[in-house]
């Protein structure tokens, strides 16, 4: 009996399998590079770049919630040339699709950013983290309304020479409007969910947990909540979608595949278990062959089909 | 070697109130450095979600079994403590950075406080069995009170200088760690020193050596989600003010002049 098959295409680009690393967990690859087989990963997504290179906010950054965990890093990374001179050769040598996640406190950030990526034949798409919660600045809210995202992605989707994926927000009262204008302003696929706003304060110091006060929440508590995105999502556009939020494993990730997503990304998950990815690689290749399946794509979608 | 393990629970013993000792059946191809850490999953839920570091607090290359001195704190150490021998227990390491070899100097002086007393014993035991016993250690164990003396157990068969600070007066100097380190190193002022410990008691030994210009190494304890160096979670300042060194990947260990606390 021949393997099934768990090749996906976002954007005309193909990747090995639907399983990827969500951005911020994952460093920029080299950090798991002495673990796991990252030539295995269906792409990584590197850690959100900004145009300067950002320190973080002080600590604490995060804390541990009900099968969740706050986080407030402050989009601590190497900025946008460092990036480019130190990182992306490596990520090169890997034979793994590469998406890079930029992010921006407005408009210009993302375009300078992307500027400076432009030409590179080693990415293969960019993530535009319209949704980062834990930035204190106007560009919070790009994902707020499905006015504000499609200017900007129209924007930088004129200057982009990669298919672009913005990742929306959960913390919207509109998703699916933000999803459709994305759509309609050129994204060639769209991901979702970035985390989810949160706090947490200690019931005996009486301190707030995060010196940022709040953070954004990950991990499991969060995966109905994007399970419920995405079909909502799914049922408005035409993009593939590609599904993050809590997905610890296989079972997650065919849960994610059936509500609508193309692939998915781990995120919290590589925290807990560094190498989540492979196993859920190897677990998902599994399941679709004792089940008779010939390709991971008969699942997407196929419990919210009328 | 890799860091995954999945490790038989050797050994689980309670020395004292809310005091453990658990062995883990995991062997290593080298006797583990002082400071480095194992990153525990204590449960295969995912409530709590985060892995848990301790330090390395005794390894026997004979039966391949790496101890962990805890004690029960919040729900992580409670999960634990519940764990019998026989069962599986998954675990990342060993993690992180150690002591610098120290086996050169002439005078060493360890600051333990509670639960900061593992890395530091170990230290002690690899520093001594390589020669420099008698009175070239000086280990200043600060507990709680008497009830905490089981972790100190093993400090007492070592060729060291031990002495001790309760914060009840139960036993040894009745007062802070920190007082008898200022006597200390007005005995000794070339000693090397370093210390793990609540982070009050780090703060303080720091402020001290940097004062006396003393060579001081802190082994720090943070929330820690991976252990890895990719979540950015455990940072701590540096003091050259350019930014953050990461506990888990550039420490634990770090020289006291280097980090802010």
């Amino acid at each position: 009996m021949s393997t099934p098959n768990l090749k996906v295409k976002i954007a005309g680009i193909e990747f090995a399998n639907p399983i990827m690393t969500a951005s911020g967990t994952f460093g920029y690859g080299e950090e798991f590079n002495e673990f796991i087989d990252l030539s295995r990963l269906g792409a990584i997504v590197t850690k959100s770049i900004t145009r300067e290179p950002r320190p973080g906010h002080p600590p604490p950054r995060t804390a541990e919630t009900a099968s969740g965990m706050l986080n407030a890093i402050g989009l601590a990374n190497v900025g946008v040339d460092a990036y480019v001179e130190e990182k992306l050769p490596f990520l090169r040598e890997l034979g793994t699709r590469i998406i890079v996640n930029v992010a921006g406190f407005e408009l210009d950030e993302f375009l300078y950013v992307i500027d400076k990526l432009n030409g590179r034949d080693e990415i293969d798409m960019i993530e535009l983290n319209i949704s980062c919660p834990n930035v204190k600045a106007e560009g919070l809210e790009f994902s707020s309304s499905p006015e504000l995202a499609y200017e900007t992605v129209r924007k930088v989707k004129a200057i982009c020479d990669f298919p672009l994926m913005p990742k929306l927000s959960p913390n919207v009262a509109d998703i699916k409007g933000v999803a459709r204008a994305c759509q309609e302003a050129g994204a060639d696929a769209i991901s979702l969910i970035n985390t989810l706003f949160g706090m947490a304060i200690d019931p005996y110091s009486h301190k707030i947990k995060l010196s940022n006060v709040t953070g954004g929440l990950s991990g499991p508590a969060i995966k109905p909540v994007a399970v419920a995105a995405i079909w909502k999502v799914a049922s408005v556009v035409e993009v593939p979608i590609v599904g993050i939020g809590g997905i610890m494993d296989y079972r997650d990730v065919v849960e994610f595949l059936l509500a609508g997503a193309t692939a998915v990304q781990f995120g919290t998950a590589n925290f807990i278990n560094p190498d989540c990815t492979v196993k859920a690689i190897d677990d998902l290749q599994q399941y679709l062959t004792e089940r008779d399946y010939t390709d991971v794509n008969e699942l997407r979608g196929k419990a919210i089909r009328p | 070697m890799s860091i995954f393990h999945t490790c038989r629970v050797a050994r689980q013993q309670e020395l004292g109130k809310g005091i453990f000792l658990i062995g883990l059946e995991l062997p290593l191809e080298d006797q583990p450095l002082p400071g480095t850490f194992i990153h525990l999953k204590v449960s295969s839920e995912t409530d709590p979600l985060f892995r848990r570091p301790f330090s390395i607090y005794d390894y026997d290359p004979q039966t391949g079994v790496v101890e962990v001195l805890y004690k029960v704190f919040g729900r992580g150490t409670r999960i634990l403590s519940q764990a019998h021998v026989g069962d599986e227990l998954d675990v990342l390491g060993p993690l992180g950075n150690s002591f610098a070899p120290l086996e050169s100097e002439a005078k060493l002086v360890l600051v333990g406080g509670g639960v900061g007393i593992p890395p530091l014993y170990l230290l002690a035991k690899r520093c001594s069995g390589n020669g420099l016993g008698d009175q070239k250690i000086t280990f200043l164990c600060g507990l709680a009170g008497i009830d905490e003396k089981p972790m100190a157990e093993r400090l007492e068969r070592l060729p060291i200088d031990l002495q001790y600070s309760t914060d009840d007066g139960t036993l040894g100097h009745h007062g802070l760690v920190t007082d008898l380190l200022t006597l200390e190193l007005d005995r000794a002022p070339d000693a090397v020193v370093c210390a793990c410990g609540p982070p009050g008691m780090l703060r303080e030994v720091r402020r001290i050596c940097l004062e006396r210009e003393i060579r001081c190494y802190l082994s720090l304890e943070s929330i820690m989600p991976c252990g890895v160096g990719t979540c950015l979670g455990c940072v701590v300042k540096r003091a050259d003010g350019d930014g953050y060194r990461r506990v888990c990947r550039e420490g634990p260990v770090f020289p006291a002049a280097e980090i802010e606390l």
